[in-house]
């Protein structure tokens, strides 16, 4: 299964790695990079989905000024059910901190999350558990 | 601490349904301290309420409405602070005093008639107990910010370490399955990007910590020597990027002060005004005005950078805090910066037009 990619990190030197790691599942048909949660929602609101079903993996930073993780994640929540449906979060983070994990697992539309530093096995993985979720 | 509760006003209040009771009180006390005396108990927590600094209060036991033991029960709670000292008749009941020390949490009972030295005595202890008990208070609430402080600023500086830290360890594991020359020299720029982010962090949490325990040493500052180091310093990163850096010099006396303090400050607010530059910007500057004149020193720092957007202006000096996504930063510049003015006693201030550029202006007495 190929999937398109949304990348939302504010650092540039992590979005640039995350997009290396992606390109080498082979499994990314395109990658988007944005750097702020705000210009995230702009792009999803303002979207044209022509796919009839799930075919986007959002890769979301937590730790971010501005708008943070989770405050993307609670305004997303908000999307119709006709948008929310293309889409499977998968939570970037350096955080080990079991209550913010904790935290993390509770939004339904969190499909999971991979701890920081990156690596192809952990991608691997986690993108297979997506698939398998969806399947 | 004798000396000093010799020469403090104490506010003192007593309430006491015999007037020639608060009459001789107040005309024994009146020289030294600050006195209120009262007959009504709600007068009483009328001045408990306007003057928050009273240090003790006197309260007799026997009075027709209530006892002193209800009232002192009641402002231990309204008012815990001030100490607590019961005013007996010659004949009280035991009963009285043994309540009054249950409920009402006095510190000491003084019976009538009393002696002026026994008076002075018991306030000079309630007054000692008073302060020792502030002080905890202030220590803890200190503590307790202190704390909070910390748990932030170990937060931070893990999630700020361990990110570049990730950044370098994934940037090795994708060269470890890149062939690509041109990809794996990408990759390479990217763990040295990761590695110099963290350099950067630690030398300003260095600093950060030696602000916060330095001690100053104010020294003359030889400016002329001192700009011809920034010219140097700079020099490279202007021919670079392009950018036009200047340092205008006009000093009328000789500046005295903390040199590391010194570039402390003129560092971070000159590399701001270099890395927050527009990227496709034409005629780019930074330009530096050192002012030094009747016992004042004004350094501003001008930039035609991206300008801070209105709504951050008031935040860009707090701890951890960054307006831009564009520019690698810790967060912690700024935040040093005006910790370090404030220890010398000065102000820095920001005047900034979004898209057209910033200038940083601090003003420091010349010690």
């Amino acid at each position: 299964m190929m999937f398109s990619f949304l990348v939302i990190d504010d650092d540039d030197l992590d979005c640039m790695i995350a997009k290396k790691f992606i390109s080498l599942t082979g499994k990314a048909t395109e990658i988007s990079v944005m750097q702020s949660a705000n210009e995230a929602l702009n792009f999803l609101s303002g979207f044209e989905y022509t796919a009839p079903s799930f075919s986007w993996v959002i890769v979301l930073d937590v730790m971010m000024p501005g708008m943070d993780g989770f405050q993307f994640l609670d305004e997303f929540s908000k999307f119709p059910p006709s948008i929310k449906r293309h889409f499977r979060i998968m939570i970037l983070t350096l955080s080990n901190d079991p209550y913010r994990l904790k935290k993390l697992g509770e939004y339904p539309t969190v499909s999971a999350v991979l701890e920081k530093p990156i690596t192809l096995e952990k991608l691997n993985d986690t993108l297979l558990k997506i698939q398998e979720s969806v399947a | 601490m004798t000396n000093q509760l010799a020469v403090d006003k104490i506010k003192i209040l007593y309430l006491d349904d015999e007037r020639p009771s608060l009459n001789a009180f107040k005309a024994v006390l009146r020289e030294q301290h600050e006195v209120f005396i009262t007959t009504n108990e709600q007068h009483a927590y009328e001045l408990l309420d306007q003057h928050r600094d009273i240090r003790i209060v006197f309260s007799d036991q026997s009075m027709p409405t209530h006892s002193g033991t209800d009232f002192f029960e009641k402002i231990s709670h309204l008012y815990p602070l001030p100490i607590r000292i019961l005013v007996t008749g010659y004949n009280e009941d035991e009963q009285h005093i043994i309540d009054a020390i249950n409920r009402g949490n006095i510190f000491r009972y003084l019976k009538k008639p009393w002696s002026v030295e026994t008076l002075n005595r018991i306030i000079a202890e309630a007054n000692k107990s008073y302060l020792t008990t502030s002080l905890l208070q202030q220590k803890n609430s200190e503590l307790t910010e202190a704390y909070a402080e910390l748990d932030k600023f170990a937060y931070s500086v893990s999630h700020d370490m361990r990110g570049p830290l990730a950044g370098i360890m994934s940037a090795m594991q994708l060269l470890r399955i890149t062939d690509d020359p041109d990809e794996r020299k990408e990759i390479v720029e990217i763990a040295i990007n990761s590695a110099e982010r963290l350099d950067r962090y630690i030398i300003n949490l260095h600093d950060y910590y030696s602000i916060r325990r330095g001690k100053l040493s104010i020294t003359e500052i030889d400016l002329v020597i001192l700009k011809k180091e920034l010219e140097q310093l700079y020099e490279a990163m202007a021919n670079a990027k392009q950018i036009e850096f200047s340092i205008n010099l006009h000093v009328e006396e000789p500046f005295r002060n903390d040199e590391m303090a010194i570039r402390l400050i003129l560092t971070n607010l000159i590399s701001n005004a270099f890395k927050y530059q527009k990227k496709a910007g034409e005629s780019k500057y930074v330009e530096v005005d050192i002012e030094v004149e009747n016992g004042v020193a004004v350094f501003s720092v001008r930039d035609n950078g991206i300008g801070i957007k209105e709504h951050y202006l008031t935040e860009i000096f707090t701890l951890f805090f960054r307006a831009s996504l564009d520019e690698a930063g810790s967060g912690l510049g700024l935040y040093n910066v005006k910790n370090v003015v404030e220890q010398l006693g000065g102000q820095i201030s920001v005047a900034s037009t979004f898209d057209v550029g910033s200038t940083f202006r601090v003003v420091l007495p010349n010690k």
